[in-house]
Formats: structure tokens, sequence, C-alpha cells
């Protein structure tokens, strides 16, 4: 079990080095998310009283598609280098390389999510608690990182793997960006998260299923 | 499955792979013992790389078996994947790490100590050998193709397998390249290692001695 988490953190590592060396990722993300909500913004601005009902659509939207352009490159570096075979050679579990993966994918998102909350909160004028943001937060970019990070393993064998993994991801995403809007809406107007247990549970019921199963998939997935 | 009693390092049997209805490798048979230099010839797409992707579990067989040191790759591929070494004709490293940083971060994947790690870089004949030890601290992305393929060798002996499989080796490298990678494969035949290398390369000038096939029509001749 410890081989099996230092497997993990290793790819994590590995990833946070590689990413902090070519900046190839992160910043195109941050640049694509902050235009959006910048658009946004601009375009909502002459509507009063539309910003704290639409402002949490406005934030998940900015993140899964910012999202999307990173999952896209989960296993780019592998595969175009060909290192993707030296893994599957070492003794090193399908999984945890699977979950590495995630690890660093929701580093990403973690840290995308970081500057976004801020930059919102002073563009739309927000009031928001930061704890229990975080902790939402935390569940939805788990849901994201696990089914993102197994899709754009079947995204990734397919000719038009940049549409192909939104197509698949976001219809299945839908109920955890739909709670992950109703409890952020409900966090702005200054409730609380235990009024939102519904859409809470809905959310740690979607990430425990995928838990599970992601792991078995992408060992099926890459199996040949 | 583990067979503690084995007497060949690599045995495979009436071993079958077809892509679609195009059988590429037909009921094959090998042994090889440990300390075995076997090079196999073949015109292009005689199916040489996808034997070499078979022993090294990258690929299913259709049918038959195969043994990497007396384990069975089907039953157990992890415990068998620890045994192989594999050398393509890419050096599957990523390029912008080190030489240094590829090795450990392999090293690690194959469990091996932080310490043992370091012995390697500190004295490594093998590291000599092939001529890096001066390149470690050089991005992948900078070195030349031939130094490059020097570095993923050696990645693919880092954690001291009995088996090494190598799929043109050759491919890339100068004269004193591939006259270093000669030196290679008799040194690690000399310490008992048991190697299968496919190749276009005439050995005949080399010192080392080898059993010879020809992969023709999916079989071993």
């Amino acid at each position: 079990m410890k081989i099996y988490f230092a497997h993990i953190m290793l790819i994590f590592w590995k990833d946070v080095v590689l990413e902090l060396r070519t900046r190839e990722i992160f910043i195109s993300v941050l640049v694509f998310s902050l235009l959006i909500i910048l658009t946004f913004n601009l375009g909502l601005d002459n509507i009063p009283g539309t910003i704290p009902t639409v402002s949490a659509g406005i934030l998940w939207i900015a993140i899964i598609y910012g999202s999307v352009i990173a999952m896209n490159r989960t296993y780019s570096t592998e595969i175009e280098s060909g290192a993707i075979n030296r893994i599957l050679l070492s003794p090193t579990s399908r999984d945890a390389f699977f979950f590495g993966k995630v690890l660093s994918n929701m580093a990403l998102m973690i840290l995308l999510e970081v500057i976004l909350l801020p930059t919102m909160i002073v563009l739309y004028d927000l009031k928001v608690s930061i704890a229990e943001m975080a902790l939402v937060s935390l569940l939805v970019i788990l849901a994201i990182s696990l089914v993102g990070t197994l899709f754009s393993a079947i995204a990734v064998k397919t000719r038009a793997k940049e549409v192909m993994l939104p197509i698949l991801l976001l219809p299945i995403l839908a109920p955890v960006l739909i709670s992950a809007v109703e409890v952020t809406s409900s966090i702005i107007v200054g409730q609380t998260i235990l009024d939102n247990q519904r859409w809470i549970s809905l959310i740690v019921v979607f990430d425990a299923i995928f838990l599970v199963i992601s792991p078995a998939l992408f060992t099926l997935i890459v199996a040949e | 499955m583990v067979i503690n009693d084995f007497k060949y390092m690599i045995r495979v049997d009436t071993l079958y792979k077809s892509y679609g209805i195009i059988p590429v490798i037909k009921k094959l048979d090998l042994k090889v013992n440990a300390g075995e230099l076997v090079i196999i010839n073949g015109s292009n797409g005689s199916g040489k790389t996808t034997l070499h992707l078979l022993l090294s579990s990258l690929i299913k067989p259709d049918s038959g078996n195969i043994e990497i040191s007396g384990i069975n790759v089907g039953d157990s591929p992890k415990i068998a994947r620890s045994h192989i070494g594999y050398v393509a004709h890419d050096p599957f490293l990523y390029p912008s790490l080190t030489v240094r940083e590829n090795l450990n971060f392999f090293a690690k994947l194959h469990n091996i100590s932080y310490e043992d790690i370091n012995q390697i870089f500190e004295n490594n004949d093998l590291l000599k050998l092939l001529g890096i030890s001066d390149r470690l601290d050089t991005l992948v992305s900078i070195l030349s193709h031939g130094y490059k393929k020097r570095a993923g060798i050696a990645c693919s002996l880092i954690h001291n397998p009995s088996v090494l499989l190598l799929d043109e080796p050759e491919t890339g490298l100068d004269s004193n390249g591939v006259m270093a990678l000669m030196d290679m494969v008799g040194f690690l035949t000399n310490i008992n290692k048991s190697i299968l290398m496919t190749t276009h390369t005439d050995l005949s000038k080399f010192n080392v001695e080898y059993t010879h096939y020809i992969l023709k029509n999916g079989q071993l001749i």
C-alpha cells in the first residue's frame, strides 16, 4: 500500500515539475477562464439584479471549460514522448497511474479556482463564505477530475480528441454541475451548506461512484 | 504464477497474434537461455516489433504462452515486467526532464530505493559504457538523437532486468554509438543477462557470440 501511494505521488510530482518547467497548460487555461469571467462581466453589467443569480453559473462555466482544455492534455506528454510505454512496462499499477493523473488535474483546478474566485468576488461584488465554498469546490473538483481524467484516456485515442472530450464529459458531469451551481448560488445569497444537503449528497454520491469505477475502467482502457 | 525451477529465461510456446484478419505471429516457439544473445532479422512488417510488444506484455497474444524468468506473462504481468528491459526505436523519455530526472523517475517506478539510485549515478559501469555519465544533468530535449537513444537504453536497464528486449537499438546511433551498444550487449551477456535483439546491422564484425533466427511469415527459421 505504501508503494501504491508512493507511485501516485511520484506521477503527481513529475507532472508538477513538468508544468513548472514548461508552463504549457496552466497559463492558457487561466487566461481562457479569466476571459470567460470578464466577458460575462461586460455583458451583464447593465442588467441590474442579475449578477447574484448568474454569477455561480459563470464561475463553474469558467472552471469546467478551463478544465476541459487542461484535461485534453492529461496524457499528451506521455503519449507524444512514448514515456507511457515505460510507465505501462513498470510494475506500477494502472490505477496508481490514474490516481496520480487525477491528483495533477485536481491541483491545477484548485489553483485555477484560487485565482478565479477572488476575481469573481471583486468583479461581481459578491459576499461568500470562503470555508463553505472551499468544501463545495473540493467535492466538485474531485468529480470533474475523476471523470475528466478517465474520459481524456478514451478521447486521446480518437482522431478528434479536442472535440471528443467535452462531448463525452459535459453530459456525464451535468448532475454535478447543476448541484455545484445550486449550492454556490445559495452560498452567494447567504445560505449555508446545511440548507443544501440534497445537492451536496448528490455530489458526494457521484464522487463515491466514480472513485470506484474510474480506476477499473481506466485499467480496461489501457489494457491494450 | 512463479515457477521456481525454470530452465529458460525466455520461453515462448505456440504464440499467435493477428491484427484483425491478418496474422502476424503464427504458432511461434522460442527458448532463450541465461546469458544468451539471440538475434532476429526479418524484413519490414515481418512482425519483429509485434514479437517484442508481446514479450514485454504491452499487447496480449491471441493464444500461446510466454514465460519470462519462469514467470507466466499472462498470469502475472506485473511481476514479469520487473524482469524485462525494453529498448524500442524511440527513447521514450520526458524531453523536459534531465537524463538524471528521467532515470530517477523510472527507477522509483520500479521500486528502487533512493540509496540504490544514488549508487547507480555515482558508480555505474553501464552509464560509463554508454557515455552518458557526463550528460546526466542535461535536458533530454537538447540531447542529440544518439544521446537520447543512449539515455533511453540506460533507462531500460535501470532496474537491472534479467531479460533485455532490444528492438533495432542501433537506429539513429553513429558508429561509435553502435560500438558502445555492442560493448554493452557483450558486457550484459557476460553477467548472465539474456538478450533478444532485432536488428538490420551485420553483427559479424563485433566480438559477440549469438544465436541467429530469421522471422519470416510469422515464424522463426
